[in-house]
């Protein structure tokens, strides 16, 4: 999207033009979800926090300058608001039991129909989540963007206003905590 | 001789113990193939012989293998979400400012122990006033002596009633004497 209509199109979304927030919507939903759900193995809690960061959204819009792009910023607001959820949360997510998870193949294929690979992949789902959940919150974040959103260490560090060093530092903090965990986790699956 | 095999026999335990704490340390790297080839090499020559490690590899590498899968996932939200977000959306424009929602928040919902607390507090002392002045209304723990003139009465801050009773009661023994 070019300059020009970019600034249109916040415009309109600044002004309530239920149209356009209606495409904002269905471009970025699926996008939103899948960082959301990154954080958040459960289906129905992230889709929660999914709307929630479009209503924010929609309140901040007045706000938004455009100093970084439209899904930048959006994606910002996601992370946030996904953090303050699992810090909130924490032990209320722990006791959900297995069948809460959301294993990985109900995103892709809905009518999946091997019940022990879903259970497995469960299973690894909230072995991955407890063990993130376990890592101090700037690591957890850049873990999480990096391997499991993609995003590269430069986008990491202009997403969080942090220096490209201070990303490397952390992505490699986090590995050796996420292996202590999982060696501990490991210990308690096998007992 | 006996001596020279336990010796050895400590190297190798050693040597073994070394390596699975190498390789445990090494699990995440080895996975992404991160060390040298020969450091790699060796980690490799490790997990065929030691079930253990080979067992925490398997684990590891399972679990590490989700969070790939799920990056390569494109997971889609529900059929209404559009609707259903817009809706909301909608819902919190027409939400007009309201002071006694807001009170009832501040009070109820975000503050609600300090509220509890400092009405608790409140309560106590309203309760305490209460009772101590019907106890000592109760017991009349001000006595008036016979002696004692209509002054000192008033300074003792006796109520007109008391000082009506005192009054009647010198007449009535002046009356007597005479």
């Amino acid at each position: 999207m070019i300059a020009e209509q970019r600034d249109d199109y916040v415009e309109k979304l600044r002004q309530g033009d239920e149209a356009s927030w209606t495409k904002l919507i269905d471009d970025y939903r699926d996008k939103v979800f899948k960082t959301a759900l990154s954080f958040i193995p459960f289906a129905d809690e992230a889709e929660d926090l999914a709307q929630e960061v479009f209503i924010e959204v929609h309140k901040s819009i007045a706000g938004f300058q455009g100093k970084s792009s439209l899904s930048t910023w959006i994606y910002r607001i996601t992370v946030n608001k996904a953090i303050n959820y699992l810090k909130k949360n924490k032990k209320y997510l722990n006791a959900r039991p297995i069948e809460d998870y959301m294993a990985i193949e109900e995103g892709i294929y809905a009518d999946t129909t091997d019940a022990s690979a879903s259970i497995q992949q469960k299973e690894h789902r909230k072995i991955i989540s407890q063990a993130i959940q376990g890592l101090p919150e700037r690591q957890a974040t850049v873990f999480v963007m990096h391997k499991i959103e993609g995003q590269s260490y430069r986008e990491i560090a202009e997403l969080l206003n942090i220096t490209l060093s201070s990303v490397e530092s952390l992505m490699h903090r986090a590995r050796i905590t996420l292996q202590s965990k999982l060696i501990s986790l490991y210990k308690q699956y096998h007992k | 001789m006996a001596q020279v095999n336990k010796f050895k026999s400590v190297k190798i335990l050693k040597s073994i113990l070394m390596n699975c704490k190498k390789t445990k340390h090494l699990l995440l790297d080895y996975m992404d193939k991160i060390p040298d080839q020969d450091v790699m090499d060796e980690i490799n020559s490790h997990l065929t012989h030691c079930e253990s490690c080979a067992s925490l590899y398997s684990f590891v590498s399972e679990t590490m293998s989700s969070v790939n899968a799920f990056s390569e996932s494109h997971p889609e939200t529900s059929a209404y979400f559009s609707s259903r977000t817009m809706e909301k959306i909608r819902n919190s424009e027409t939400r007009v400012f309201s002071p006694w929602a807001w009170i009832y928040n501040v009070l109820f919902k975000k503050v609600s122990i300090i509220t509890a607390s400092f009405a608790g507090l409140i309560a106590g002392v309203v309760l305490g006033v209460l009772f101590s002045s019907a106890y000592v209304q109760q017991n009349n723990f001000v006595t008036v002596s016979e002696e004692e003139t209509v002054e000192e009465i008033y300074v003792a801050g006796m109520s007109d009633q008391y000082f009506t009773q005192f009054f009647d009661n010198q007449i009535n023994s002046t009356d007597g004497n005479k």
